[in-house]
């Protein structure tokens, strides 16, 4: 026991406790950095635009099964199996002839039968079995081209991150409550870096999904595609540049368009996806 | 550039002349298009986008600079500042030859924004091909220079035009960018016989063709890359050809831009006329 009291780190006095604090946090948050950009910059070249990009592909890089599964409803919107009322999803059709569904989309119109609130369908379409083995596809396909991160390099991502914050929080509340008992009560920056300390390693570490080389890929593919966005008003409802423009952009790059209101149930909720500037397309001017 | 450095110039096939509102088509079509040309003045001090629109297009296509603002035949010299930029474009692309007009569009440190003709006068050839040893200091790379239309004979003229264009390309010995539209448009206005024209230039030096459609404002045909390719033109294009062995050829459109189909139709309707005429030949 005295000797958790008693250590050169315990003994420190507090404007040099805080000194040595701030180093740690400096050193811990650098080393987490950068073994994400070691990670992250592995040697491979960014993949060319495709002539034909599949929309769920850049929807699953962009945010996940969530992303595809919001895909999966506008194509059932787009081809009248789906309809939106009051932020709610009616299935109006349910008859699947030999089209062009998916196993998934068709998965979803078997599954969900009363009208429901769009938010709980996305939340639990997102999750189901069928959705994340549909999409398993994408993941493999993109972490060949290293533009997701594998599983383990994730994982091993997520330790570093992990190990890090308990870290630094640790060692806060360890000089925090020696400093306590030991009587002394100016514990308040101590206090403060203890908190805000692991938040800054999450905020610039956490994002290890995606590569630089993803990142990258996205970039090019939105600028490639960006006047379909302007494009997009003028477009027959029927056309497979709205799947590009929502896959590429977000739900919410749809409004102005005949889905609008599918566009709205994310943007007044609050729940508005990543869409940011322009759009894209998936098969051309003449329809090719 | 003699024969041996032409016919190691490689065949680039048929492309589309880049506008930043085609750039999706062009992508969804990528295999259609066998190159683009580019506006070397809109990737001169450019912008980050323009940065990544470069980087993006240097990717995925071989890229032509086409120079528009150099002003060839301009007395005062070329402007260094402009030439310096412009040889670091090219450097980045790396291309097996670039052009410009021959014509001016700066005189008296006044910028006319406007391709315009030179009086076809030896004075005016010694300008240009002073100017083209300047830039043949700073640039390696093939130049190609090309014909332009106009809508008025300057007086005072030493020769004809294809002689005045001829001399030129000898005299610098630079490649010919050949553009048959603004062949066929100023015999219209102008009133002369486009296959005569092209009998009596240099066709061996000819590297590249340009093709597009104007339109009738009143009695005069305006090179306004605005309509689709008339017949005529075709009929022209397949002439030329015929004669010589262009190693690119770049349809041009700048406005009243139709459904991108038809630009791919224009483009895979050069492709056949070259391929069809050079299996006859």
């Amino acid at each position: 026991m005295n000797i958790l009291l008693n250590n050169p780190i315990a003994n420190l006095h507090g404007s040099d406790f805080l000194r040595f604090y701030i180093v740690v946090i400096i050193l811990t948050t650098l080393s987490c950095y950068i073994h994400i950009r070691i990670i992250n910059n592995k040697d491979s070249n960014v993949p060319s635009i495709p002539i034909n990009p599949d929309p769920y592909e850049i929807a699953f890089l962009k945010g996940k099964t969530t992303e595809v599964v919001k895909l999966a409803f506008l194509k059932l919107i787009q081809l009248n199996y789906v309809q939106v009322e009051d932020n709610k999803i009616c299935f109006i059709n349910r008859i699947i002839p030999n089209s062009t569904l998916s196993s998934l989309e068709k998965y979803f119109v078997d599954y969900y039968s009363d009208p429901k609130n769009f938010h709980d369908i996305i939340n639990t379409a997102a999750k189901l079995k069928i959705t994340k083995e549909y999409c398993h596809r994408y993941s493999l396909k993109l972490q060949k081209y290293n533009l997701l991160n594998s599983t383990e390099s994730q994982i091993n991502l997520l330790k570093w991150n992990i190990f890090g914050s308990l870290l630094l929080f640790s060692l806060g509340a360890y000089k925090l409550i020696v400093s306590l008992i030991n009587g002394y009560n100016n514990v308040g920056f101590t206090a403060i870096l203890m908190v805000i300390s692991p938040l800054i390693l999450y905020s610039i570490c956490h994002n290890i999904r995606i590569t630089k080389n993803g990142k990258k890929y996205l970039k090019n593919l939105r600028f490639a595609f960006k006047d379909i966005k302007k494009q997009s008003k003028h477009l027959v409802a029927s056309d497979p540049k709205f799947l590009l423009l929502a896959g590429l952009f977000g739900v919410s790059s749809l409004a102005g368009t005949p889905y609008e209101s599918y566009s709205n149930i994310f943007v007044s909720d609050g729940s508005g996806d990543s869409g940011s500037s322009c759009g894209g397309g998936c098969g051309g001017g003449c329809g090719g | 550039m003699d024969n041996q450095q032409l016919k190691e110039l490689p065949e680039l096939g048929v492309g589309l002349g880049y506008r930043a509102n085609l750039r999706s088509e062009i992508f969804f079509h990528q295999d259609k298009i066998d190159f683009l040309e580019i506006i070397a003045e809109h990737y001169i001090d450019m912008t980050p986008e323009k940065e990544s629109e470069l980087e993006l297009l240097k990717n995925h296509f071989i890229l032509i600079p086409h120079a528009i603002n150099l002003s060839l035949g301009t007395a005062e010299t070329i402007d260094q500042e402009y030439l310096i930029k412009l040889a670091k474009l090219i450097k980045y692309l790396n291309p097996p030859w670039w052009s410009e007009h021959i014509c001016f569009t700066k005189a008296g440190g006044i910028d006319i924004g406007h391709l315009s003709p030179l009086p076809f006068t030896n004075e005016a050839i010694d300008v240009v091909c002073n100017n083209i040893a300047q830039i043949k200091k700073i640039i390696d790379t093939p130049l190609i220079l090309e014909n332009i239309s106009y809508l008025l004979t300057l007086p005072g003229q030493e020769m004809d035009e294809s002689e005045f264009i001829s001399r030129i390309l000898e005299k610098s010995d630079c490649g010919l960018l050949l553009d048959v539209a603004n062949v066929y448009i100023n015999s219209v206005n102008l009133n002369y016989d486009p296959i005569t024209f092209l009998k009596n230039l240099p066709l061996e030096r000819v590297i590249q063709l340009h093709f597009a459609g104007g339109h009738w404002y009143k009695s005069v045909l305006i090179d306004s890359h605005s309509q689709n390719t008339p017949d005529e033109i075709w009929d022209l294009m397949k002439k030329t050809i015929e004669l010589c062995n262009p190693r690119g050829i770049i349809l041009e459109r700048d406005e009243n831009f139709p459904e991108f189909c038809e630009l791919l139709n224009e483009i895979n309707h050069a492709r056949k006329i070259k391929l069809s005429t050079k299996q006859c030949v």
